[in-house]
């Protein structure tokens, strides 16, 4: 690591300690540090309450489900060479979508955990389902048939949970609540399903790490370094899948983020190694959600803005600036 | 991909198509059977019939087939010009700046008591006039981007820019009358429930006024297939040729879209479907695709009539339910072609 | 040299910043079989590059036959050059026959088929590569060697009198390299085409170009014809390795003997093998 990479992190590091510290004082209240400060030294009073319970979860959630979303778009954009693939291609957010919808109307689900566990199981599923055609379909290790396969699949799932919200709308209201996703009222048991997905997903980066940079040579040379190229990149999007999924079912479906977050991090890093990459995009990523977040309580407060458009709201500006800058949109 | 000859191939998905269409204008709260449909459409049969496959079935039917058409080779046409698969022409953001245009249309032409103060007939030039304005805001950003014009950014600059058109539209949807949310819901599911026959001739005039542009274009649509080096050194004026493309796609796509709302999934897959059904350099490619999109649409308006009935669900919502499994049966089954 | 068919003058061109052409002035004279010689990152592939007008020049201008670049339309230009580049790329599922008809491009008629000249030209140059018999095999089943042979049809189903080719007998063998070559001979004694070739082997040059342009760091080291550019000294300073030129018994064309030069034997520490 050089010296220029170590400052690139202690700057990310520094904003991020930035953004959690706003998350904790900015919303509908606006407190001063001292509040903040009394509130996690375990103050009793109202506000400390208002602190410890909904702003640090809500904190917590954002930053956790920002770098995850940031490391899973990444990885799918490197396992499938294309430069638009983000978890939302992959089926996830529609497996996880149509699971909840069906959970509701058909299950009598309701607690938040119980539409995370159901999150967590079609987003899986849905990859499961996603892979198990583009591996039948033949070479699993192509590109385009794993995203068409994935596309395919999503779009069909979306279709279903239309369907279904047509023709039970008794379902809608709970449903368009975590159907918009987003970071607010989650709580922190949630974090029981996010934390560990992303503690494994980026350990599983860090060791794909060398032979995903090989997959950044064409397929033949890869292989000739020793590469599974098929293994790899199907390792690559379970990984990317497994983050997706943990995401989703702690914020529902939040969509950009996975696209955005690895550009911004190729910006900063023009040349990066894997694992250096995946580092900043978990805390670009991070960042990006958790500003993100504190602008959607504040634009159309009393209310909240839906955490999507806040971040297409932040990230678009972001990504035209990028790509205004860059000569190369390179992977 | 069977041995037939490509005009085989095509006769027979135009037949398919064909019956489709007869089939689907039989359907409905009082079914006639096809020879019933065939002599309404010949111009004989009871009066009666005339009356609902002329005024009611037909419109609806055609419009659902040409929309198909255009959605389908405004994909087919992005796909190849920017080398990705994945492209649709919902990434240039010409589906979300018509959906822009709609939702402001709903908004600002509202009074207080949610009524329109204009006619309602205004709602496809505001779709129209939000799908040019995003993809003109695409097509300048990208012209004064000093890092080049490659296709790549043309669809980064795309998605970014429907991203933010989509914001706008929930940010509205939120803000704005809850009525009008749900008609505006409605426009973005897609739908074409409320067809006219004006609807279907305008986009019929539409599809009709691109055939010669798409005949023109069709070599230098094959040569693109090309790396760029190639293709330029084979004479081919790369930048112009792709900015035709690109402009004639979102011509198709504003076109479609502006009559039938956000149908989705058709502009994606039908390509690929055409590329498995009839190869992507075999003669008539773009009829195909063509062909494809109509069916895929029409499959779904008519699935959506029936699957729910008396309820009708938005066209939209079905495209994918009726082209997803037999694109994934394709995507199976092409694998010694193109595996 | 009364007609030179492509010209540069004072040109210079970059990738990024970093300069690839310096000041360069160049005369290819027509009719003939140029190579273009020196090693990587010489200029080589930049000079046809910037004469085919796929990579504009930084300064200078570029003339084919006698007109600046910009004069020529993209369709005229294909017809009076055609160019094979480094890397070429197509869809797999494209066949040989649809890939050779791609190359008709500029001749084709905007709204008909193909018309029997576009045939007669395909035809011509499926054999004069032996490649007829693939005609209708998809290219992502062909062999490296099968798949450069398919590529260069398509270059010669151009038709043009000027040829560029950027390494036409990379994954070639042996055999197929010099039937490409000899196939490059015959278009230009029979047919007059002019060609020029960027050629790493140094004996394929000395067979069969008629002019050589040796560059080294993006300057032009030498040019003229062959035998006077393709000297040990001139080989040795470009290159930085020894070099001899022996003419065997029989054959009419002197052999060029690459050498690892004393130092890097050196470091290699086969100095006494060597010797």
């Amino acid at each position: 690591m050089n010296l220029h990479v170590s400052r690139l992190y202690l700057l990310l590091l520094f904003g991020l300690g930035l953004a959690a510290a706003a998350s904790l004082h900015m919303g509908l209240r606006i407190y001063d540090p001292a509040t903040v400060l009394a509130a996690l030294r375990g103050g009793t009073d109202s506000d400390a309450l208002i602190i410890v319970s909904l702003r640090v979860p809500r904190t917590l959630v954002a930053a956790v489900a920002g770098a995850a979303l940031g490391l899973s778009g990444l990885l799918m954009q490197v396992a499938t060479r294309n430069p638009l693939a983000e978890p939302g291609l992959m089926g996830i957010n529609a497996g996880a979508a149509f699971a909840v919808t069906f959970g509701i109307a058909h299950l009598g689900a309701a607690s938040l955990l119980e539409l995370g566990a159901l999150a967590a199981f079609g987003a899986l599923a849905a990859t499961i389902a996603v892979f198990g055609i583009a591996i039948a379909a033949g070479d699993a290790a192509r590109p385009a048939t794993t995203l068409l396969a994935g596309v395919t699949v999503a779009g069909m799932l979306a279709s279903l949970t239309q369907l279904l919200l047509l023709i039970d709308e008794t379902a809608l209201e709970t449903l368009l609540f975590w159907l918009s996703g987003g970071f607010a009222d989650r709580g922190s048991d949630l974090l029981r399903l996010g934390v560990p997905s992303l503690l494994a997903g980026f350990l599983g980066t860090m060791l794909l790490a060398p032979a995903l940079d090989a997959l950044r040579l064409d397929d033949d040379s890869a292989r000739s370094l020793g590469v599974r190229v098929s293994t790899v990149r199907l390792a690559a999007l379970a990984l990317g899948a497994l983050l997706a999924a943990g995401t989703v079912a702690m914020a529902g479906p939040v969509v950009f983020l996975g696209l955005v977050a690895p550009h911004i991090a190729r910006w900063l890093q023009p040349k990066p190694a894997m694992a250096t990459l995946a580092i900043t995009t978990c805390l670009v990523g991070a960042i990006v959600a958790l500003a993100a977040d504190i602008v959607a309580r504040l634009i159309v407060a009393p209310g909240e803005a839906p955490i999507g458009a806040v971040l297409a709201l932040v990230g678009v500006p972001t990504l035209i600036a990028l790509l205004r800058q860059r000569r190369e949109a390179v992977l | 991909m069977s041995a037939m000859a490509a005009g085989n191939r095509l006769a027979l998905l135009g037949l398919v198509l064909g019956a489709g269409a007869v089939l689907a204008a039989g359907l409905g709260s009082s079914f006639l059977p096809p020879g019933r449909v065939v002599a309404a459409l010949a111009g004989g049969g009871a009066p009666m019939d005339s009356v609902i496959i002329w005024t009611l079935r037909l419109p609806r039917v055609v419009l659902a087939v040409l929309t198909g058409m255009a959605l389908a080779l405004a994909g087919a046409l992005l796909q190849r010009v920017t080398r990705n698969p994945v492209a649709a022409p919902s990434v240039l953001g010409v589906t979300d700046g018509a959906a822009l245009g709609v939702v402001a249309f709903l908004w600002i032409f509202s009074d207080d008591a949610n009524a329109l103060t204009v006619s309602i007939h205004w709602q496809p030039l505001a779709a129209m006039i939000g799908a040019f304005g995003f993809a003109a805001l695409v097509a300048l950003l990208t012209l004064l981007d000093p890092g080049g014009r490659s296709p790549l950014r043309i669809i980064l600059y795309g998605v970014a820019l429907a991203a933010l058109a989509k914001a706008a539209v929930t940010l509205m949807m939120i803000l704005g009358p809850i009525y009008r949310a749900n008609q505006a819901l409605t426009w973005l599911t897609g739908s074409v429930s409320a067809a006219h026959w004006s609807d279907a001739a305008t986009v019929a005039a539409g599809l009709a006024l691109s055939i010669p542009a798409l005949v023109a274009l069709r070599l230098p649509l094959r040569q693109i297939a090309l790396d760029a080096e190639s293709a330029a050194a084979t004479g081919l004026a790369l930048g112009r040729t792709q900015a035709a493309l690109l402009s004639l796609s979102v011509l198709l796509t504003a076109l479609a879209v502006s009559q039938v709302g956000a149908v989705g999934f058709v502009g994606l897959v039908a390509p690929h479907a055409a590329r498995y059904i009839h190869g992507q350099f075999a003669p008539g490619y773009l009829v195909s695709t063509a062909l494809i999109g109509g069916l895929m649409v029409l499959g779904a308006d008519t699935l959506a009539r029936i699957i729910a009935a008396p309820l009708e669900l938005p066209a939209g919502a079905l495209t994918a339910l009726v082209g997803a499994p037999i694109f994934l049966w394709l995507l199976l089954k092409g694998r010694r072609a193109h595996g | 040299m009364a007609d030179p068919f492509a010209r540069l003058r004072a040109a210079s061109a970059a990738y990024n910043r970093t300069r690839a052409l310096d000041d360069v002035t160049l005369d290819l004279p027509a009719g003939a079989v140029i190579a273009f010689c020196g090693p990587n990152g010489s200029g080589k592939s930049t000079a046809l590059r910037l004469m085919r007008g796929l990579h504009p020049p930084l300064r200078g201008t570029v003339e084919i036959a006698g007109r600046a670049l910009p004069e020529w339309t993209p369709r005229a230009l294909a017809r009076a050059v055609a160019m094979l580049s480094q890397t070429p790329e197509a869809p797999p599922e494209l066949t040989v026959g649809e890939l050779v008809m791609l190359g008709r491009f500029a001749h084709r008629r905007r709204f008909a088929g193909p018309s029997d000249a576009d045939r007669a030209a395909c035809q011509r140059a499926l054999a004069a590569t032996g490649t007829e018999a693939l005609r209708d095999r998809p290219i992502g089943q062909l062999s490296g060697g099968q798949k450069q042979r398919a590529w260069i049809a398509m270059t010669l189903a151009q038709d043009a009198p000027r040829i560029f080719l950027d390494e036409p007998t990379n994954h070639l063998d042996v055999a197929h390299a010099f039937e490409v070559l000899e196939l490059i001979r015959r278009l230009n004694r029979q047919e007059g085409r002019s060609f020029a070739l960027v050629l790493h082997d140094l004996n394929m040059a000395m067979r069969y170009a008629d002019h050589v342009v040796l560059f080294c760091d993006g300057r032009i080291a030498a040019h003229g014809p062959t035998r006077q550019v393709l000297t040990e000294e001139r080989v040795q300073q470009v290159f930085a390795i020894r070099c001899r030129i022996v003419q065997l018994a029989g054959e009419e064309t002197p052999v060029l003997v690459p050498l690892p030069n004393a130092s890097a034997a050196d470091d290699a520490g086969l100095a006494s093998a060597a010797e």
